[in-house]
């Protein structure tokens, strides 16, 4: 799906989500994606299936519509990709989102995403959680 | 078994042009040389997982095929950012077995050694090939 008219940026800060709060399910398409990132960033090779670096893209695509924009100033700490089943080159996927935690830690206060990542069929592909620091 | 193959790929402003357009993610600190360099890193750093493409390319290549079988499980945490113009090298500790899947230690690290991720990927073992 287009990012037209979702800003770049969010207003919104991480302090004003909740842990629990459900955002989504969006659909994403992988054709536009998956041959470009299979080796150097943007460089064509085809394949059947979607390559890993289709799953943090697609998420951080997910993540701007969710929260309207990415919210400035977030540092990706960690993220955990458990795979499923395998995603074609073309597929469709509709991705939801949940705000799984939230604590105050060294580096600011750390806002754990959950993202479930289903294929057409509603097959669950891919889990996958990232955590986003916010230094105040 | 297979050895994991040592990945490399230089990071540049095309590289981080591309993923931009691609994730949707244009925060300036990323596509603006001018706004970045005012900025807290002193200039351009990479969209985090840019740092991770070098260790999906080399799963890839140690696993064959084209996309990422099922089972898989890649635990990443991030420690420096990638600034434009990093070389970055993914290469992996020898493999262990535990209950059955391969697990391998895996650090990414730029050119001056420092580590900009570490990984932990988790793979049964049926789906590894023999070397």
């Amino acid at each position: 799906m287009s990012l037209e008219g979702v800003p770049v940026l969010s207003e919104l800060r991480y302090a004003e989500l909740s842990a629990g709060d459900r955002l989504g399910s969006f659909v994403e398409e992988l054709a536009p994606v998956s041959d470009q990132l299979r080796g150097a960033i943007g460089v064509v090779a085809e394949g059947e299936h979607a390559p890993g670096g289709v799953l943090p893209l697609v998420t951080l695509r997910v993540l701007r519509r969710a929260l309207r924009g990415i919210p400035p100033g977030g540092v990706l700490v960690r993220q955990r990709f458990t795979v499923h089943a395998p995603l074609p080159a073309g597929a469709s996927v509709r991705v939801a989102v949940r705000v799984s935690a939230q604590r105050e830690a060294h580096n600011g206060l750390q806002t754990t995403f959950t993202f479930a990542v289903h294929q057409a069929d509603d097959l669950a592909a891919v889990v996958e959680w990232t955590i986003l620091a916010a230094p105040e | 078994m297979r050895p994991f193959p040592e990945v490399v790929h230089t990071v540049g402003q095309g590289a981080i042009d591309a993923y931009a357009a691609l994730s949707g993610d244009c925060n300036p600190l990323h596509v603006d040389p001018d706004y970045a360099a005012a900025g807290p890193f002193g200039g351009v750093i990479a969209h985090g997982p840019i740092a991770l493409q070098v260790v999906w390319e080399a799963v890839a290549g140690w696993l064959g095929g084209s996309g990422v079988p099922p089972g898989v499980c890649l635990d990443v945490a991030y420690r420096a950012p990638t600034r434009l113009g990093d070389t970055l090298t993914c290469r992996a500790e020898p493999p262990t077995v535990h209950a059955g899947d391969v697990v391998l230690s895996i650090a990414v690290v730029g050119q001056d050694g420092v580590e900009v991720l570490q990984a932990l990927l988790v793979v049964p073992r049926g789906i590894v090939p023999p070397d």
